[in-house]
């Protein structure tokens, strides 16, 4: 095994720990709303919703991290240059990471000063972490970037693929530069925040786990590099040719200019036709499997992955999207429905995806199945459907009583608070999300234990260009 | 508007939702060689369709944004046979590459580059 | 050069089934909607500075800010109307800017976007603050003495419907300046959100 694809499977264990740690503060941020006076003034909603939302950016960047070790030197043919170093980042990264939030929940809050910002907390949403971690963070991200321009440089394969990787890589880091700073107008601050988390989570990370799918396919399927390729440049065109303008549907309210409504709208109503297309490759690379595979857990969380991508990302976001009903779905539950519907179907299926790759690898064992991969996907995918449609009833009750006939007053918020339809919605929420964390426990105890029978350790031998 | 607004969200849900049931059956029909999968996909576009003709005729949206909708059913009928094309001729195509004569030489080369490296 | 093995056997005129056209079509429409967004930056940007068409200076906090149903535009509006002094103070653009400066940093340290939203941003547990300044509740309240009565709540919330709001430790001058904060955005135009329920009559 190359030492970059054991760096892969300890950044790939970080991240499914830090999973947990985003599905427990999950359930905590979940039990405010239906306890609203839960640990009041000891440990307050906002402290548990940062450690919840932080970690799920965190172990995406982390199970991305590990996907790119991991394929790496397959894909050039040798083992990764720098890989020393990377190593030394992946324990910054933890340290980081752990300092951060023991601070998060032992401090939580500075005072109004500039040291606050620095060594607390920054209190901007998904990069509160303190400055001093996000320069952690970009070292983090500059050896890694390092090490894959470094050995695609070196090596005397470079794919289509890898390309495409690298200069994906430009803006992914470029633009977490955002995380540093604190501008006094809302406005500006908001725009180029949404350069960030839009950029991110619906362009470069689009083209990211197209560039790690398209290698998983691969692996897993036996795919040839010029097809994955080709069809890996078809979803480049087409997610950046309607997701750079689609930046546009966050910047209808934020007191940018009105012709953001058109540019905006326009766009991000396009944004689901290309995720129609990555479903129908699903079905097609599934047919030319006739659905048979020695690792049935990576490929079943490759087509969760097509298919919850379209739902989540494409029908949920194609609810909301379009100005005249933004305007009150807006910042409701509505919003986070979509929020975690999108998230799971774009870019959880997926990692778990290249974990289980990984992991058939890795224990060479005749083929990965069981009965546990199949509860934990059954239970996750129900707890995430449960609580996305909690989220939902919640969200529209929200969108149409508070917003619409409340005009989002104060009071109209507190009215919403004791409807029926949003309580119900919001313990709906609680218990399936119980039911996910179910799903969580016994995904991790497959990913232990799976494929164990007979560990044997074996070279991998690098896989040849399509030849 | 705030009395159309779930009923138009629901719609334009629903709009993106039966294009994804369309793509899948027909993708299915043509993969298993079952024309009534096929035709179950044709009929699920055509929900598709009279969903788009109520969120134009039927919701308080503006005339471009109606416009956009309209033009997007048209896309989303051409996307699953397109893309299952595309994917047939890409993966034809490359298995006819690995057949040709040039094809193998060229592999025989590739394949002694990769041990030479 | 030598022909590619694969344009002898693709099929003629199929150039869609050639990845260099998709490869060269991923750059154009990466370059193209890349310099679009450039621009239309460039031109946001403008607006949204302080003084900028949609985002009024700081020192709009000396004046009586409201929000008022345009029958042109189908939106409330927000209105600067005349002086209306926040803590019987008139402050000048700079003193306004180190206000708002402070305000922001309080906002941040506290991370009261890990409960409320800001233009419909943050979190969806607490009541959105773009309108804050103007909510009915602190309405009951006049203009004169609505600063103060917002500073108190911070201070020391009470308890106010479901949801509470926990004590953060908030001191009188920090106070201060996110209530001048909340101010000025309430006159930030914001194309209409939130929606204006109960001022439009139409409705």
């Amino acid at each position: 095994m190359y030492r970059s694809q054991r760096l892969a499977l300890k950044y790939l264990t970080a991240a499914m720990v830090l999973f947990g740690v985003m599905v427990l503060f999950g359930a905590i941020s979940a039990t405010y709303y239906v306890n609203p006076s839960f640990l009041l003034n000891t440990f307050n909603f906002n402290t548990a919703k940062i450690l919840h939302i932080d970690t799920l950016i965190l172990w995406h960047l982390m199970g991305f991290f590990g996907a790119v070790y991991w394929f790496l030197p397959v894909d050039t043919g040798q083992e990764v240059e720098g890989i020393a170093l990377g190593e030394v980042t992946f324990w910054i990264f933890c340290a980081v990471i752990a300092v951060v939030a023991v601070v998060f929940i032992f401090v939580q809050y500075g005072s109004s000063t500039e040291f606050s910002l620095w060594f607390i907390n920054q209190g901007r949403k998904y990069v509160e972490a303190p400055r001093w971690a996000a320069i952690g963070v970009v070292i983090v991200g500059a050896v890694f970037a390092y090490n894959v321009v470094a050995t695609a440089l070196k090596s005397s394969r470079r794919s289509g693929i890898l390309t495409v990787l690298i200069l994906d890589l430009i803006p992914l880091l470029v633009l977490y530069l955002d995380a540093f700073p604190a501008m006094t107008n809302m406005s500006q601050d908001l725009f180029w925040w949404w350069w960030l988390v839009h950029l991110w989570v619906e362009a470069t990370w689009e083209v990211l786990i197209g560039c790690i799918m398209a290698w998983t396919l691969m692996e897993l399927l036996g795919a040839s590099r010029r097809v994955v390729e080709s069809w890996l440049y078809v979803e480049v065109a087409l997610v950046l040719g309607t997701g750079i303008l689609g930046l546009g549907h966050h910047y209808f309210w934020i007191g940018t200019p009105r012709y953001w409504l058109g540019v905006g709208g326009f766009f991000s109503a396009l944004e689901p036709l290309p995720l129609l297309g990555m479903v129908i490759h699903a079905i097609y690379d599934a047919g030319r499997q006739r659905m048979q595979t020695g690792n049935r857990p990576a490929f079943y969380w490759m087509l969760a992955e097509a298919f919850g991508n379209f739902l989540g990302a494409g029908v949920w976001g194609f609810m909301m999207t379009l100005p005249q009903i933004n305007l009150y779905s807006h910042g409701t539950q509505w919003t986070a429905s979509h929020a975690h519907f999108a998230f799971w179907g774009a870019y959880s299926c997926g990692i778990f995806a290249v974990i289980y790759l990984a992991l058939g690898k890795r224990r060479q064992s005749a083929g990965l199945d069981g009965w546990a991969w199949k509860w934990s996907f059954a239970l996750l995918n129900v707890g995430l459907l449960g609580m996305v449609g909690g989220l939902l009833v919640a969200g529209m009750d929200q969108a149409f009583f508070e917003r619409a006939l409340g005009g989002s007053t104060w009071s109209a918020f507190i009215a919403l608070q004791h409807r029926p339809w949003y309580i119900e919605g919001m313990w709906s929420r609680f218990g399936f999300g119980l039911i996910f964390a179910a799903g969580y426990i016994i995904l991790m105890y497959d990913m232990l234990t799976i494929g164990k029978a007979k560990p044997a350790e074996t070279t991998i031998e690098p896989r040849e260009a399509a030849a | 508007m705030p009395n159309a607004l779930i009923v138009t969200a629901l719609l334009l849900g629903a709009f993106v939702l039966l294009a994804g049931v369309y793509g899948l059956l027909y993708s299915l029909g043509v993969l298993l060689e079952r024309p009534p999968l096929k035709s179950a996909g044709y009929f699920f576009y055509l929900l598709h369709f009279l969903l788009m003709l109520t969120i134009v005729f039927a919701t308080p949206l503006g005339p471009w944004w109606k416009l956009l909708i309209a033009a997007s059913a048209i896309a989303y009928l051409a996307i699953p046979p397109l893309t299952w094309r595309h994917l047939r001729r890409i993966h034809r195509n490359e298995e006819r590459l690995h057949d040709s004569k040039p094809a193998r030489r060229a592999a025989r080369t590739l394949a002694g580059m990769g041990r030479g490296a | 050069m030598e022909e590619h093995p694969i344009e002898k056997v693709a099929a003629p005129g199929s150039y869609t089934a050639d990845s260099r056209f998709w490869r060269a079509g991923a750059i154009a429409a990466t370059l193209f909607m890349s310099a679009v967004l450039a621009i239309l930056t460039v031109d946001s940007l403008k607006a949204i500075g302080p003084g900028g068409s949609h985002v009024p200076t700081y020192a709009v906090i000396n004046r009586h800010i409201g929000y008022e149903y345009d029958t042109d535009k189908h939106e409330c509006v927000p209105e600067v109307g005349g002086e209306e002094l926040l803590f019987g103070q008139r402050y000048d653009e700079t003193q306004a800017a180190q206000l708002m400066a402070k305000g922001k940093l309080v906002i941040q340290s506290r991370a009261c976007m890990g409960c409320h939203t800001f233009f419909g941003n943050g979190a969806y547990y607490a009541p959105d603050l773009t309108k804050a300044w103007l909510d009915p509740l602190w309405m009951t309240y006049s203009a004169q003495k609505r600063g103060d009565a917002i500073i108190n709540f911070l201070m020391n919330p009470f308890h106010v419907g479901y949801h509470v709001m926990p004590n953060l430790h908030i001191d009188h001058e920090e106070a201060q300046a996110v209530v001048a904060y909340l101010k000025w955005m309430s006159a930030v135009d914001t194309n209409g959100f939130p929606d204006c329920a109960g001022r439009n009559p139409a409705k």
